[in-house]
C-alpha cells in the first residue's frame, strides 16, 4: 500500500529509507504511522465522487 | 517472545485540549524512562467468614507518574521547555532557524506513546513536576519527572466478536468505566490477532468503531494498542557542555556581557539546571484517575562547581548577595553561511547562593561547590527566561 509523508519535513522510516516531503511510498505490510496518510486509488477516488454526486 | 527494550520509542505530541490524547508523531530518541501507572490495589479485608486475609482487591484511586530521560539536542529541548514553561511567538524560517522564547508561565500538556515490546504504553496529560539538565559524557542530558491524567495501553474485550461484519469492538470496564479514554481514531489495535483502525472512539466511553472486519474473538480476550513504525527527521546533535558558556555578572545585562567571551566567563565544570513547577495530581469525583493537574508555586535551582580562584563567591554566599547568570549553548550552525545556528540561552536575573563548600582533599584542588536559588528578579518583573534557536517551527510546539 503507498503512502504519503504529510509533514514538513523528510523522514527516516526504519526498514524503508529516507521519504521525502509530499513523498509517496509503497510501504511494507503493517506500516503504521500518523506522519503518513494512505494514498488512495483514483478508482476509488472516482466511485466516493460518484457517490457523493448521487446524493 | 521476548521483545529487546532497544526497539522501544518515545513519541510525543502537544495536546490541543489539555488531556484529550493525540496520537504522537515527534519519536525522540530514549535514553532510559520507569513511567508507571500507580494502580492504589488493596486487599478487601473485611470479614467474610475466613480464616485468610483476603479473597479479593479494591480499587484505590490511581496515579500516572515517573521519569523520562533523553539527550538534549535543540528540537527535544523545545518540546522539554515548552512542558514546563510557556513559549512565547516563534519567529524565524527553515533557512535561517527559527527562534522560541519561553517565559515563566503555563506550560502545555502532552500526549506520550512508548513502545514496550507488542503493546504502546500510552500517557495523555502529561505535565512535567519537574526538568533537570545536566551534561553526563559531556552531552546535555534531560530529565522529565512526569504525571499524567490517564493511560491507555492494554484493554479487554468486553463483547464477543462472532466473525464477518463485525464494526464495533466494545471494552469491559474491570479497569475503568471509560475504558476507551486515551484511544483516538486512527490508532491501530490488535485485536484476536487482527490489527484493526479505529475510526470512531464512542462517547459511551467503551465502544470503538472499525470498519468491517471478519474477527472472531472471546469475551476476556486482551486488547492491545499497536505500535508505530518509527519515523525521525534528521537528528541534531545534543548541546555539549564544551560548547556552553556560563557568565556571572551583578544583573543579568552584565552576565550576558560575560558570555559574549569566553574569556570573560566563567569556567565551570558541572553544571545542573533544574526547574520545578511542583504539580498536584488531583484526585477526586469524575474519574479514579487524577481529574486535573494543577501547577502549585514554580522554582529553579542551579548547582555548579567551579574553581575556588578568590572569596568573591563564599561571600556572596554569606552575604545573599543577588548575581545573574546568563548560560548559552551553542549547537550547529543553520544557515548555509554559517551566520545562524542552534542555540540555547537560559538568563536568570537574580540568583543567591544557598551552598557554597570549599572541601579539600589530598592533592585535589578546592573548588566551589554551588547551590543557587533563583530569585524573582523585581527589576526584570521575571525570574527566569529561556530563548531556543533550532530548526523546528513553531508550529510542532
Amino acid at each position: 500500500m503507498k503512502y504519503k509523508n504529510i509533514t514538513e519535513q523528510d523522514l527516516s522510516v526504519i526498514g524503508v529509507g529516507i521519504v521525502k516531503v509530499g513523498q509517496e511510498v509503497e510501504m511494507p505490510k503493517g506500516f503504521n504511522n500518523a506522519n503518513f496518510k494512505i494514498v488512495k486509488k483514483e478508482k476509488e477516488v472516482e466511485t466516493k465522487k460518484l457517490e457523493i454526486n448521487k446524493e | 517472545m521476548e521483545y529487546l527494550g532497544t526497539n522501544s520509542y518515545l513519541a510525543i505530541k502537544p495536546e490541543v485540549t489539555a488531556g484529550v490524547a493525540v496520537i504522537p508523531t515527534i519519536f525522540v530518541p530514549l535514553v532510559s524512562e520507569d513511567v508507571k501507572t500507580v494502580v492504589n490495589y488493596k486487599a478487601d479485608d473485611r470479614m467474610k467468614g475466613l480464616d485468610w486475609k483476603s479473597d479479593s482487591l479494591l480499587r484505590g484511586n490511581r496515579m500516572h507518574e515517573g521519569s523520562i530521560t533523553v539527550l538534549g539536542d535543540p528540537d527535544t529541548l523545545g518540546h522539554l521547555l515548552n512542558m514546563v514553561m510557556e513559549k512565547g511567538s516563534s519567529t524565524g524560517s527553515a533557512p535561517v532557524g527559527y527562534t522560541h522564547p519561553f517565559t515563566v508561565g503555563a506550560s502545555k500538556t502532552y500526549t506520550i506513546d512508548i513502545k514496550k515490546g507488542m503493546y504502546v504504553q500510552r500517557y495523555f496529560g502529561v505535565k512535567v513536576d519537574e526538568l533537570d539538565i545536566e551534561f553526563k559524557d559531556n552531552q546535555m542530558e534531560c530529565t522529565l519527572n512526569i504525571k499524567a491524567q490517564g493511560q491507555v495501553s492494554i484493554g479487554t474485550l468486553g463483547v464477543a466478536l462472532t466473525g464477518a461484519g463485525m464494526t464495533s469492538i466494545v471494552l469491559d470496564d474491570e479497569y475503568d468505566i471509560n475504558p476507551t479514554r486515551g484511544l483516538v481514531a486512527g490508532d491501530k489495535i490488535l485485536v484476536g490477532g487482527v490489527e484493526v483502525e479505529i475510526t470512531v472512539v464512542g462517547v459511551d466511553g467503551v465502544t470503538l468503531t472499525c470498519a468491517s472486519t471478519a474477527i472472531t474473538a472471546s469475551i476476556g480476550d486482551p486488547i492491545s494498542l499497536v505500535p508505530q513504525t518509527v519515523s525521525m527527521g534528521t537528528l541534531s546533535d545534543p548541546f555539549y557542555f564544551g560548547n556552553m558558556i556560563v557568565g556571572f555578572g551583578t544583573d543579568i545585562a552584565d552576565a550576558i556581557a560575560n558570555t559574549a567571551d569566553r574569556d570573560d566567563a566563567n569556567m565551570v565544570h558541572e553544571m545542573k539546571i533544574v526547574i520545578k513547577n511542583n504539580l498536584l495530581a488531583q484526585n477526586g469525583t469524575n474519574r479514579i484517575d487524577p481529574y486535573q493537574i494543577l501547577t502549585r508555586t514554580k522554582e529553579a535551582q542551579i548547582e555548579i562547581k567551579q574553581l575556588f580562584t578568590g572569596p568573591e563567591q563564599r561571600q556572596a554566599w554569606f552575604d545573599r548577595k543577588a548575581q545573574a547568570i546568563s548560560i548559552v549553548g551553542r549547537g550547529k550552525f543553520i544557515k548555509s553561511d554559517f551566520t545562524t545556528w542552534e542555540l540555547v540561552t537560559f538568563n536568570f536575573p537574580n540568583v543567591k547562593l544557598t551552598d557554597n563548600d570549599n572541601k579539600i582533599e589530598v592533592g585535589e584542588f578546592i573548588i566551589d561547590d554551588q547551590k543557587f536559588e533563583v530569585m524573582y528578579d523585581a527589576v526584570e518583573a521575571e525570574a527566569m527566561s529561556a530563548e531556543l534557536v533550532n530548526k523546528s517551527a513553531g508550529t510542532v510546539y
